[in-house]
């Protein structure tokens, strides 16, 4: 896929199962699954995710129920729900946000993880290809 | 050599006078060639295939989108051998590949410029531009493997595939949407919303897109999906990208 090359997954818009890209991703709509990409996530502030994610790094507006695993950056703005454990090199977080699970950021790369907040698993029990689409 | 096929419209007086002027023009630039109509007692596969054995190498399809749509798939199961185009009117494609239309076109096809350009194949039907998928419930596509899957939740939204699109597409976000040059097609999601006097009219700012190889559209009932504005497939149909199946003479004004 090309550098440029970028999923939108707008409002009116449902993905079930999981969803492997290699350019950035916008969602605004729905996802239930696996969200997994090399480059930057956006979830906008009306998406409702219910999936496990990882990608280069995630910027949140809207709700995510699942683990987040990131190699960068994670930024929770002020509108952002997450429930989930998030294991990111970098965090911010917006005054507003709410965050009910585990954090850990790994600055140097050389932190262990806890079993809970390791590389996210499928959460809809296939498996786990890193095919792109 | 080139071969030029012209479309059985063509034969109404109202287009002698332009004819002329591009088999003229032809001439001037030296790239004339066989010419041969269609008709309907034609299969324009059989044609082109005994032109391309006979040492054509250089396909034209003289007329309309239609005839373009009409010409394309026999020349895109050709190795070897590169498609043009000469619009005699107004048109959509010629406009996206950068060719003017009538004996202007011949300039373009004698300069050559040469890409080698992604096509669409639902089933076994090829397509150049798009493949709408009609409103219907439950239409839903599946994607690599059926790994995931993508619908709309309302189940009103305008869905196309896309090799090369003319339809409005939100390029603020996406410049260069539905790149024929990429390796993908794409899956584009439109909701519908309430216009002046409630009219329904696209809600382009809310469009989904997928880039995606491969899909499988499936629906509840059987549904007539339409490639390129002619081609009628039935679901299920597996749609997937020919990547860089077509060789087609371009402008330098093309749009990709």
């Amino acid at each position: 896929m090309e550098k440029d090359t970028e999923t939108i997954i707008g409002p009116s818009v449902k993905v079930e199962g999981d969803f492997h890209g290699e350019g950035s991703i916008v969602v605004e709509g729905q996802v239930t699954g696996t969200l997994k990409t090399n480059q930057d996530l956006k979830i906008g502030a009306n998406a409702k995710i219910k999936a496990d994610l990882e990608a280069e790094n995630i910027y949140i507006s809207g709700e995510v129920v699942g683990d987040l695993y990131v190699k960068g950056k994670t930024e929770l703005k002020s509108t952002a729900k997450v429930t989930g454990n998030i294991k990111t090199k970098i965090i911010s977080i917006e005054a507003g946000a709410s965050l009910n699970g585990n954090c850990v950021c790994d600055q140097n790369g050389t932190m262990e993880l806890k079993e809970d907040t390791q590389k996210p698993k499928s959460r809809s029990g296939k498996n786990d290809k890193s095919d792109i689409l | 050599m080139y071969y030029y096929l012209y479309d059985s419209f063509l034969s109404d007086k109202k287009y002698a006078q332009t004819i002329a002027k591009i088999e003229n023009r032809l001439i001037d630039l030296g790239i004339n060639g066989k010419v041969e109509k269609m008709s309907v007692l034609k299969s324009i596969r059989e044609v082109v295939d005994d032109n391309i054995r006979s040492g054509a190498d250089t396909i034209i399809a003289v007329g309309s989108d239609k005839t373009f749509s009409k010409v394309f798939p026999a020349v895109a199961n050709q190795n070897g051998v590169t498609f043009g185009y000469i619009p005699v009117e107004n048109s959509t494609i010629a406009k996206m590949l950068g060719i003017p239309v009538a004996e202007k076109a011949c300039d373009v096809l004698s300069a050559r410029i040469i890409e080698r350009i992604d096509i669409g194949k639902v089933n076994d039907q090829y397509f150049f531009s798009t493949l709408e998928v009609p409103e219907a419930s439950n239409i839903s596509l599946e994607c690599n493997g059926g790994h995931f899957n993508i619908s709309s939740i309302s189940k009103s939204d305008h869905i196309q595939i896309c090799n090369l699109s003319y339809a409005p597409i939100d390029t603020e976000r996406r410049k260069n949407v539905c790149n024929p040059k990429d390796g993908y097609l794409e899956a584009v999601f439109t909701p519908k919303e309430k216009g002046a006097f409630g009219k329904d009219k696209l809600a382009t700012k809310k469009q989904s897109v997928f880039p995606i190889r491969k899909m499988k559209i499936v629906s509840d009932e059987i549904v007539s999906l339409v490639a390129d504005g002619e081609t009628i497939v039935k679901t299920p149909a597996t749609v997937e990208v020919l990547s860089k199946k077509l060789s087609i003479i371009v402008g330098k004004e093309r749009k990709f």
